[in-house]
């Protein structure tokens, strides 16, 4: 299997690393990092429906 | 106009706009329904009538069973919504909610000037879930250059006054729209917008086409004046959700726009006018006259014949449907050319940067050059190999911890943003604000005290419950209590009382705590004591809760939790026990005692990993006679949950097999290690039903330790470990085969499984009794023939 020698060194993840990351900015974060992240722990999360342009206009 | 491409799927509309009245009582000189090109509002009905409304939401549930989708948004628009009067509104609002399918939420919306808003309009809005979004440019000064009544008269008071009303109904208050005038203060404008208190801000750039450019001061006036207020918001610790500031952001990460001002999402919106007519996006009216008309109406044409209209179609073409120089960008992802009305020119269309193209080019630079991008978690290879070999040390597993702590702060920001975003309701956000701003000050001051109390494994489960709305946020509380106990902080929250009991998770609980109605009582933490405080003086206050501290396991220097306490603790397959005795505890303790001896002894090779992850034992209700129990929850990482066995053996046994599921739920967290298989079922040789890929890996991965202890039980038991390790090699390896063959297997995943063969490869050779062998052989024929059957 080709694959197997192939592997990079290191395997990214699709998680960020929040350690560092003051828990009030991370509230803040609110895009895809957190998105990204609920997708692979919660299929079904909110954060998961398909992006679609949101109706914004004023009267 | 675009031909209509074919081959393109139909993006079903998720979001209606009802122009429910086409009116308006104000004469705002900025407003692109009735000051800019499209004048059709000329030859509409007022109100859209009752027959209009039943053809419409008939429309609009046919589109979402037909689509499935999972919820609507519908806007309730005009002119002026709240001319229709509470009555028709309350009517339409039924209609909707009664017509959609099930499974289909509504979120219900008002766009509103304001002025006409009182407690009747709000008592129908409540009854019917609607949330009222007001316009308002900022401050009087501002408010005043546009929106005023057709005399001339301001009319700043009157909305001040309906925001005034919202305020003291938060769960209908949707939030503020203002139009941006480069004339205004910009910091006026925001700080009278802070101080109304709204869940969410708008800032709208104008209405404006190359045609009919917007007023320009300077190159760059919109940009530099939305860049004053983001550097203020920004140091004022952002005491607001700005949309158009968090979709900048989030795009710059690679996420979703939530705001069709910017971004590269498909539009998804369509508008049905008074007489029942559809239009593509509202905003078009600023291009030429009858730039939305599709010609198509509600009592003719289906929401899937719009969708494939031209002019909707073009809106949803992404980075493919904009102009050379917009595609060539380096801030296309975020900017998305603009709002698409925006890119208008005659001779050339919408083929177009935007008209606002240096504002959005130098906002968007701004944003992403004061934001910080964290780094993304990453497995070393060698790591990866230890674990994919079905171990891992401390080593591995504080790899897979860090992911795991990433994640609670990751939870925890997306419920505190749920909550406000929601504005779920007001106990909701009375009880998570005096938290979450305890938690930030734990955050601040004492990190690792925090980052131990979010690592306690049901700490997970809880907010992933909340998330889906299946348990409380108030819980939030009871952590931030559990974390100013560990930091040695005073404190004083209301908590959450479940069933008579206040938990503060990893800490220890107090019984006998009396509920208010709502389900909380008052916490006070003093010099390291939790009690509840019940109003009375200290000192005459009989004696009530009883503060029992959180209990521990240990053996030759380790010690895990015990926990029978969290409420949240009940995710497992099997019901969990009920708080232990004393006695049950003495028994707990011996068999774990025993148990962890005999993994140091047989199986050291395991124990590191388990020293380092496993931090809960959560005892189950006793299992069926002849039976034993045992489960881990992917959303509890670090416990596992047992019924308590009959010997120390098989503690070890069910220990070292349900950690190995721990792990491997938090590679996967961090990995994909397979693809989607469309809901295929594999054979799995130990089960009597076939399996999805995943559980089929999980399995397999948990049946390396297993056969691995029977391996090196034979010296001490020969019988059954003889027999077990004939039985289980077979069927890991026969697994191993199954997933490598699945052709679902991500390439890291492929790699995986791969070293998972090199671990049971060799026990292959291994030689066993015969007689083991042989009968491992005929049991596995017979079950893959009875299988087949
Ligand atoms: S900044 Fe200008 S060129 Fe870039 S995507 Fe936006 S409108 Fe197009």
């Amino acid at each position: 299997m080709n694959a197997v020698e192939e592997i990079p060194s290191e395997i990214t993840s699709e998680l960020k690393d929040l350690r560092h990351v003051a828990l009030s900015e991370v509230q803040e974060y609110g895009g895809a990092d957190l998105g990204d992240m609920l997708r692979r722990v919660l299929p079904d999360s909110p954060d998961t429906r398909v992006g679609v342009a949101a109706f914004q206009s004023s009267i | 106009m675009l031909d209509r491409p074919f081959d393109r799927p139909i993006v079903p509309f998720r979001q209606f706009v009802l122009k429910v009245h086409s009116r308006c009582d104000l004469a705002c000189d900025h407003c692109y329904v009735y000051e800019h090109a499209d004048q059709s509002w000329r030859d509409r009905p007022k109100v859209m009538s009752p027959v209009t409304v039943t053809a419409a939401v008939a429309r609009i549930s046919e589109h979402a069973r037909r689509h499935r989708l999972d919820e609507a948004h519908v806007v309730l628009h005009g002119g002026e919504p709240l001319l229709a009067g509470p009555a028709r509104l309350a009517a339409i609002a039924a209609e909707l909610r009664a017509g959609l399918p099930e499974g289909c939420a509504l979120d219900l919306r008002v766009h509103t000037n304001g002025v006409l808003l009182n407690d009747r309009f709000l008592d129908v809005f409540a009854e019917h879930g609607v949330r009222v979004g007001i316009s308002l440019d900022g401050d009087r000064a501002a408010n005043d250059r546009h929106r005023r009544y057709a005399d001339g008269r301001s009319s700043y008071d009157q909305v001040v006054r309906a925001i005034g009303l919202l305020r003291g109904r938060p769960e209908l208050y949707g939030g503020i729209l203002c139009t941006i005038d480069v004339a205004n203060d910009p910091i006026r404008v925001y700080e009278a917008l802070v101080d109304l208190e709204p869940p969410r801000v708008d800032f709208l750039l104008p209405h404006a086409t190359w045609d009919a450019p917007p007023p320009r001061p300077t190159g760059t006036a919109y940009a530099d004046w939305l860049i004053t207020i983001f550097d203020r918001w920004q140091a004022d610790g952002r005491p607001v959700y700005v949309r158009l500031f968090d979709s900048i952001e989030s795009t710059s990460r690679g996420g979703p726009s939530r705001t069709e001002a910017i971004g590269l999402e498909p539009s998804s919106l369509v508008v049905i006018e008074t007489d029942g007519s559809y239009e593509q996006v509202d905003s078009l009216k600023v291009a030429y006259d009858s730039a939305p008309a599709t010609g198509q109406h509600v009592l003719r044409d289906s929401l899937d014949e719009v969708a494939a209209h031209p002019g909707v179609i073009a809106r949803q073409l992404g980075l493919d449907g904009l102009a050379e120089q917009c595609r060539a960008c380096p801030v296309v992802d975020s900017c998305g050319g603009g709002l698409y009305p925006h890119r208008y020119r005659s001779g050339s269309g919408f083929s177009n940067p935007s008209v606002f193209c240096s504002d959005l080019f130098t906002l968007i630079t701004h944003v992403r050059d004061r934001i910080t991008m964290p780094a993304a978690h990453a497995l070393p290879h060698a790591a990866l190999r230890t674990l994919a070999s079905g171990m891992g040390g401390a080593e591995e597993i504080g790899h897979l911890a860090a992911g795991q702590a990433s994640l609670a702060r990751a939870l925890l920001a997306a419920l505190r943003r749920d909550a406000a975003d929601r504005a779920a309701g007001r106990a909701a956000e009375r009880l998570s604000r005096p938290a979450w701003d305890l938690l930030t000050e734990i955050d601040a001051t004492n990190r690792d005290a925090l980052d131990a109390t979010l690592a306690h494994p049901y700490v997970r489960a809880w907010a992933v419950s909340c998330l889906r709305g299946e348990a409380r946020p108030g819980y939030l509380a009871n952590l931030a209590a559990a974390a100013a106990l560990r930091a040695g902080l005073d404190a004083k929250l209301e908590v959450e009382v479940v069933d008579g009991a206040v938990h503060l998770p990893g800490q220890g609980t107090l019984t006998g705590a009396a509920a208010r109605h709502d389900g909380t009582a008052t916490l006070v933490i003093e010099d390291g004591r939790p009690r509840i405080d019940d109003g009375r003086a200290a000192g005459d206050a009989p004696a009530q809760a009883c503060w029992r501290p959180a209990r521990r396991l240990t053996s030759r220097g380790f010690s895990v939790l015990l926990e029978d306490a969290d409420p949240h603790r009940d995710c497992h397959q099997w019901p969990a026990a009920s708080r232990l005795t004393e006695a049950d505890l003495a028994a707990w303790q011996e068999r774990f005692d025993e148990a962890w001896r005999l993994i140091e002894a047989d199986l050291p090779a395991y124990a590191p990993g388990l020293r380092a992850g496993l931090s809960t034992l959560t005892p189950l209700a006793p299992a069926p006679p002849g039976r034993d129990v045992s489960s881990t929850a992917r959303h509890a990482f670090g416990a596992v949950a047992a019924a308590l066995p009959e010997d120390p053996a098989t503690l070890a046994l069910l220990i070292v097999h349900e950690f190995q599921h721990v792990k491997l739920g938090a590679i996967l967290d961090m990995l994909d290690l397979h693809e989607e298989t469309g809901g295929r079922l594999y054979y799995a040789p130990w089960r009597e039903d076939p399996r999805p890929l995943e559980g089929l890996l999980q399995g397999t991965y948990a049946h390396l330790a297993v056969t691995d202890f029977w391996r090196v039980r034979r010296h001490a038991a020969p019988d059954p470990a003889e027999r077990e390790f004939a039985r289980w090699r077979g069927q890991t390896a026969e697994a191993v085969e199954t997933l490598a063959a699945s052709g679902a297997l991500t390439p890291v995943g492929a790699w995986f499984v791969a070293r998972m063969r090199e671990t049971v490869a060799p026990w292959l050779e291994e030689p066993v009794a015969e007689a083991a062998d042989k009968a491992a052989e005929r049991a596995a024929r017979a079950h893959s023939d009875a299988f087949r059957r």
